[in-house]
């Protein structure tokens, strides 16, 4: 049952509605004079869901702040994911209150004061026996700043404020998708909506990740799964094993089907190869070996028509380098797998497999257009994406919004993560927007998708049009790109 | 040129290895694995690269190892690349080519033998069990220009790419 409460504000009447109800008892003194930590009786309603784990998630140092709630039982507001909850309570603020105003409400309405604060201000409390304490303080301010003999008077709201921090103001927020330009300039995305319109991926057409592992049973890319291998440990399966969800990431940026984090390419079929694990710290293990056959297995018994590397670094090694060639060669039956590949962060020069040619390899840019480098916009003052010869394209690659492990040793506690960043980000972007294209024209070879996807960038930095070393030929535009493919 | 001359053939292009001072790779094999065992320490301490291989500090693997260690087919070079990757080399290559190319090859092995061959490919390991020699191996097939590729196996320490 919802219900207005009203009081005035600025001169002006505002109105909060409160849905859903739960119980609280005060904070007690025990019979040794220790303060009980307050109990809360919550009754959930389906309005009020999220308040109520966001209360019961509360430290007790912030419920001790809810003695003044009312005994018995009090209504909240039912708020969205990032919004702010107000708690009426059995109290009420009053400004600029003479002794005069004080008399009358105690006299009509019980009120006793409280607490003084600073500068006229009064908090007075409702009776505790009050049929419905919040009501009758809204009730009471509004008479009080009728009657035109207070500054103002309003109830006394608990406020719950979800802390910032990453993860919590953007969790959905997929800007590398379609940028409102807050943060940001609006348009500097990869046109995910307008390319929807033509295609969300033809589910033949598969991407292989190769990285630190997949989690292949997370609920938004489980579905996508055609084909996995463990190159590492040999396992059954391509999982991740404790902490590395970079994998995970990179997969759910490509074909993610959740409903509010969703892939560039959300209809194409994945290939999970596991090529690398965490070496118990900051460092990665890769076996070079087991890389090439790796990458061998992908366009091959994968059948993968897009590779999509999120890695990269150390010198070049021709095992790996004939892998990359075969599979641009001979993978899909000879019109070539399209191989991708994150251009590194270190804001140096492009890093190696990135180096390789007839790739596509791909630099981070941000919500502002921007190439990412420690002193871009987005104010991430540690990386920066790398520049120089074979930088093809740049995607967005700041606050990737995509899917996450399970659990506390994921990026983020969720099964998604607001947060992941690199030129790791930015490749499955272009990975994804290849697989677009060849969602519409199969029939193309690899180097004719490379040539769609350079050709219709957006032109992005501050010199000419055109190939530079720090953009490569500009941001992805993954619509542009399906739409010069299906005129070709 | 690196101190000890080591380097490997990539794209045609002679790259030369700096020797990591500091680390080496001890492969499971009879000796290194009773030496480690008798220094629970040793694995303690050093970086698990697989269920079979631990990264150790040079200091550690000489007060575990000793001589007897250093001598055995356990412990193998690691190199530290310009960007800081660490790169184990491993007594395995890999050599890809034509069939006839392979069979010129396989016909003039020397101190080596053949542990898988394809059409296309012929996996060779030293009998030495040394990384070294597999990396002289790999370099002088590489420099007689029969085959496409003949590269030592590598593990490679990468910084996570997670900024």
């Amino acid at each position: 049952m919802a219900q207005q409460l009203e009081y005035y504000s600025g001169n002006r009447k505002q109105r909060v509605t409160v849905q859903g109800l739960f119980s609280s008892r005060q904070s007690s003194r025990s019979r040794t004079g220790e303060v009980q930590p307050m109990a809360f009786r919550v009754r959930p309603q389906s309005e009020g869901r999220q308040v109520l784990r966001l209360l019961a998630a509360q430290p007790s140092s912030v419920l001790s702040r809810f003695a003044v709630v009312s005994e018995t039982t009090t209504m909240i507001q039912p708020v969205q994911p990032g919004d702010t909850t107000v708690i009426p309570t059995d109290t009420i603020a009053v400004l600029g209150a003479k002794t005069a105003e004080l008399t009358w409400a105690r006299r009509e309405y019980g009120l006793t004061v409280v607490q003084e604060g600073s500068n006229g201000k009064v908090l007075l409390a409702v009776p505790g026996d009050a049929d419905s304490p919040p009501l009758v303080g809204a009730e009471a301010a509004r008479r009080l700043v009728e009657r035109g003999s207070v500054e103002g008077a309003h109830p006394n709201f608990l406020r719950l404020v979800q802390r910032p921090g990453p993860g919590t103001t953007a969790e959905t927020d997929q800007w590398g998708l379609d940028n409102d330009g807050t943060p940001g300039v609006a348009g500097a995305d990869v046109a995910a909506e307008a390319a929807w319109t033509i295609s969300t991926g033809d589910p033949a057409v598969k991407v292989a990740v190769l990285d630190e592992g997949v989690d292949t049973t997370h609920r938004y890319l489980q579905a996508a799964v055609s084909a996995e291998r463990d190159f590492v440990d040999g396992n059954p399966t391509a999982q991740p094993d404790g902490d590395d969800a970079h994998g995970t990431a990179c997969a759910g940026i490509i074909c993610s089907r959740g409903s509010t984090v969703r892939g560039l390419a959300p209809g194409v079929g994945l290939v999970a190869a596991r090529i690398a694990k965490s070496d118990g710290g900051d460092g990665w293990i890769f076996d070079d070996f087991n890389t090439a056959d790796a990458i061998d297995w992908c366009w091959r018994e994968g059948a993968a028509d897009v590779l999509s590397n999120s890695w990269g670094g150390g010198p070049p090694v021709d095992v790996m380098t004939a892998a990359f060639r075969r599979a641009r060669t001979r993978g899909r039956g000879g019109k070539g797998a399209v191989v991708v590949i994150a251009a590194g962060n270190q804001q140096g020069p492009v890093s190696y497999p990135g180096t390789l040619p007839e790739t596509l390899t791909v630099g981070a840019s941000n919500q502002w257009d921007q190439r990412k480098t420690t002193s871009s916009k987005d104010g991430e003052s540690w990386w920066g994406s790398n520049v120089g010869e074979g930088l093809d394209v740049m995607a967005p690659g700041v606050s990737i919004v995509t899917t996450d492990i399970s659990g506390r040793r994921g990026y983020s506690p969720r099964q998604t993560t607001p947060s992941f960043n690199g030129t790791s980000s930015a490749t499955p972007f272009a990975a994804a927007a290849a697989a677009l294209v060849l969602s519409v024209r199969p029939d193309l070879t690899e180097a004719e998708v490379r040539e769609v996807i350079v050709s219709t960038t957006d032109h992005i930095g501050t010199g000419k049009p055109g190939w530079s070393k720090f953009v490569g030929h500009g941001r992805l535009n993954a619509f542009a790109a399906m739409r010069a493919a299906r005129r070709r | 040129m690196s101190p000890d001359g080591a380097y490997y053939w990539a794209g045609g292009r002679r790259i030369p290895l700096e020797p990591a001072g500091d680390v080496v790779v001890d492969l499971e094999s009879d000796a290194a694995v009773k030496a480690a065992s008798t220094t629970p320490s040793l694995r303690a301490e050093g970086k698990a690269l697989s269920t079979s291989m631990v990264m150790v500090s040079r200091a550690a693997a000489d007060r575990a190892l000793g001589e007897a260690a250093a001598s055995a087919a356990g412990v193998h070079p690691v190199y530290r690349a310009e960007d800081g990757t660490l790169i184990a080399v491993l007594p395995e290559v890999r050599v890809e080519g034509d069939a006839r190319s392979l069979e010129q090859i396989r016909q003039s092995l020397g101190a080596a033998h053949v542990t898988e061959r394809t059409d296309e490919r012929l996996v060779l390991a030293p009998d030495s069990g040394r990384g070294e020699d597999a990396l002289a191996l790999a370099n002088r097939i590489a420099e007689t220009g029969t085959a496409d590729v003949a590269q030592a196996r590598f593990i490679r320490v990468l910084a996570r790419p997670e900024p």
